[in-house]
């Protein structure tokens, strides 16, 4: 029994669930990842919260009755976005192939007068417009990429990719964002 | 020229980094979690005892059947059940069709038990 306020490590709640049948550990788990992962279904569901929302609460579920399988080779934040991954694959009908396929058309995006940036604007906006921009498999790998900063090889894991595969959506993908956002990089 | 190739990549990923990460408000949970754990399986003890409630009462209704009813309208609820003929149905007691309907609920019964454990 723990008085410690150090809260506990994700492997420690996870063996807690696993040995005790812990309600309260996965409790904790959940309360720790709500945030970023329904951030993350709400990208998927587009403006509609509830059924991101909706996608979390599988998500969860899912994870609580696959505890016994996660094997600590991986952090358990790549776990739950690969659970996630698939289960809104399923859902959307997202054809996996066209994420391990690297199409031609994806190396060089056109550049649409429109969508120049004038550097006046919101950086976030612009960025979020010229990613909307990229194909599906360069967004997901940029973003579980910069902003969930999981390494490539986690990447890789979370969205069933070959490693290689996922080198060639980033570099393009940051290649086509070079291009959009010109505007922003003589900024920097 | 390579190690400026890398220092701009790594720019423009810090900067990619921090545009990005800059929207990523924290959710509040408002009733989220709650709503999870809600419709979390419940512990295997207490479904273990869920059904074992519902075997022991099956298995309490089969030793009164079995008391209470007398062998000769077992052998005719067997030969009823492994018969195929309609006609042969009608003609049994209504304590043969009763015993039929019990042996039946009971499969039902243990069926569903089982079918509820490997839901949950």
């Amino acid at each position: 029994m723990s008085t410690d306020s150090q809260p506990l490590s994700d492997a420690a709640l996870i063996a807690r669930v696993m040995t005790q049948r812990d309600q309260h550990a996965f409790r904790q788990l959940v309360l720790r990842y709500q945030s970023p992962l329904r951030r993350w279904t709400r990208r998927f569901c587009g403006d509609d919260e509830a059924a991101a929302d909706d996608l979390a609460q599988e998500v969860f579920i899912k994870v609580y009755r696959s505890l016994h399988s996660f094997r600590g080779e991986a952090r358990f934040s790549t776990w739950l976005y690969r659970i996630a991954f698939n289960l809104a694959a399923s859902q959307k009908r997202l054809a996996r192939e066209r994420w391990t396929s690297v199409a031609l058309d994806e190396a060089t995006p056109e550049l649409d007068v429109d969508v120049v940036l004038d550097g006046t604007t919101d950086a976030h906006r612009d960025l979020e417009a010229a990613l909307a921009r990229l194909s599906q498999a360069q967004q997901w790998a940029l973003r579980l990429h910069l902003e969930e900063e999981l390494t490539q090889e986690e990447v890789a894991q979370v969205m069933g990719l070959p490693l290689g595969t996922v080198k060639t959506h980033l570099l393009r993908g940051k290649k086509a964002l070079r291009i959009h956002l010109a505007s922003w990089q003589e900024k920097l | 020229m390579q190690s400026d190739k890398s220092s701009d990549e790594r720019e423009l990923d810090l900067w990619l980094t921090q545009t990005l990460q800059r929207n990523g408000d924290y959710i509040e949970d408002s009733g989220f979690t709650d709503r999870v754990m809600q419709r979390l399986p419940s512990p295997a003890s207490r479904r273990w005892l869920s059904i074992l409630g519902v075997l022991l009462s099956a298995c309490f209704a089969g030793v009164l059947a079995l008391t209470l009813i007398p062998a000769q309208a077992w052998v005719e609820a067997v030969l009823v059940m492994s018969t195929t003929h309609f006609e042969a149905w009608m003609t049994f007691s209504p304590v043969t069709m009763m015993l039929m309907g019990g042996l039946a609920t009971s499969v039902l019964v243990v069926g569903l038990s089982v079918w509820v454990w490997q839901e949950e």
